[in-house]
């Protein structure tokens, strides 16, 4: 989270715009929630460009993310203290084809140059195409999801990730709120429990005892 | 007196209890399939600001008559119209259209597997230890899932291994803490912390 203020640092002196995206998938889908969290991070990034005056550019792949994502770049470019900078052209619907949703992406980076290219969301089969073309640039890379296939992927093409569900914990930690902070650290407990009865079910299950058939499963 | 902002969220956390009230009770099903046909129709209305955010874009290039920008928009303008008319006015040539022009070139653009594997190869950079496994493991499963790598016995049984053990384990343990974020994001949501789809930053 702390690079989130290096990469639009960066993009600011470059004086190139910062990409970003929540992917394929909108907030009516499976991944509506981690798509809400990619979300709430970019509503920070938004802030942080308001901050050092940096441009931005999001590509909406669901129609309904279009008002959603203008509102969220216009208040968080009010918010950074620059609204002059915010303009509708920083939203871009490309239709609800993933094929057009990489091809654009990918033609608008070569095109632009962004010194940022940001995926945090519920990101499809399009993210490795994305970070290759930003590879392409030598943009700053950060990707973000939930998604197990695209942890490998990331941990080989972006510079900072999000591993597994800290996306899900970014809004909280984000908010500086005591409140949602301590809902992280039940979190953090309950994940601990978690890894107890992994262990304990692993030492029953390889001494043969029926550890579902004890518990009543 | 409640403000927008108040009611906007009123409405979702409303829906949302009456779908998980419906999904883990069985009570009230047709409220909630009844929410989620509204949430089905406001999505498809949504395509209309889409609609205007696309052709917006398009009609601007035009008219700065940005070359050769410009010529990509006019295709993309004239195809738009040639295929809803051909859809209302002659279908059958619409089916000729999608069949013969569309498909054969979204299957040549898409060739997924292979652009996804080369563009992945080219943008790998080996940053860090775990960046290293990654690679060295890809590398393995690759050449094993290949002919040669079929007839080297210790190469089959290295690769069955890392699909099978770490791969399987790393992967139940990723599903299992994103169930749990979704449960941290949704309480997030439900108590009012959580407003993103507002478009509100926090």
């Amino acid at each position: 989270m702390e690079a989130l203020d290096e990469a639009v640092g960066r993009a600011a002196e470059m004086g190139r715009p910062i990409f970003y995206t929540t992917g394929y998938w909108g907030l009516d889908s499976q991944f509506g929630v981690m798509n809400m969290a990619g979300l709430t991070i970019m509503g920070h990034v938004a802030k942080l460009a308001g901050q050092y005056g940096a441009e931005m550019m999001y590509f909406a792949n669901k129609s309904h993310m279009v008002p959603i994502a203008l509102d969220l770049l216009e208040s968080g470019y009010r918010e950074g203290g620059r609204p002059e900078m915010f303009s509708p052209d920083m939203v871009r619907y490309v239709s609800d084809d993933q094929i057009a949703l990489q091809s654009s992406i990918m033609s608008w980076i070569f095109e632009s140059r962004p010194s940022v290219v940001m995926q945090m969301g519920a990101i499809y089969a399009e993210a490795v195409n994305v970070m290759a073309a930003g590879a392409r640039v030598e943009a700053l890379q950060l990707g973000g999801s939930a998604l197990f296939w695209l942890q490998a992927q990331y941990a080989l093409i972006c510079d900072y990730q999000l591993y597994g569900d800290e996306i899900y914990c970014a809004g909280a930690i984000l908010s500086g709120d005591p409140a949602q902070l301590g809902q992280i650290r039940g979190r953090d407990w309950e994940l601990l429990l978690i890894v107890l009865i992994a262990i304990i079910s692993a030492i029953m299950a390889n001494a043969g005892l029926n550890y579902a058939g004890i518990i009543g499963w | 007196m409640l403000k927008r902002r108040e009611v906007s969220i009123a409405i979702f956390v409303l829906s949302l209890l009456v779908i998980l009230f419906a999904e883990y009770t069985g009570v009230g099903r047709d409220v909630s399939s009844q929410i989620m046909i509204a949430v089905t129709m406001i999505v498809n209305f949504t395509l209309v600001l889409g609609f205007y955010n696309l052709f917006g874009h398009h009609i601007r290039i035009i008219n700065r008559k940005n070359m050769p920008d410009m010529y990509y928009s006019v295709i993309f303008i004239a195809t738009f119209l040639i295929y809803t008319g051909l859809q209302y006015f002659w279908p059958s040539g619409y089916d000729w259209t999608v069949s013969m022009v569309f498909t054969p070139l979204m299957m040549s653009v898409t060739m997924l597997e292979f652009t996804f594997l080369t563009m992945l190869w080219r943008g790998a950079r080996v940053r860090n230890v775990f960046a290293l496994i990654v690679i060295v493991s890809a590398a393995i499963i690759m050449i094993q899932q290949s002919i040669l790598g079929n007839q080297i016995r210790p190469l089959w049984n290295l690769g069955n291994w890392i699909l099978n053990v770490p791969n399987k384990g790393v992967t139940r343990g990723i599903t299992i803490l994103a169930g749990v974020g979704i449960v941290l994001t949704l309480v997030r949501a439900l108590l009012g912390y959580e407003r993103s789809y507002l478009g509100e930053v926090r």
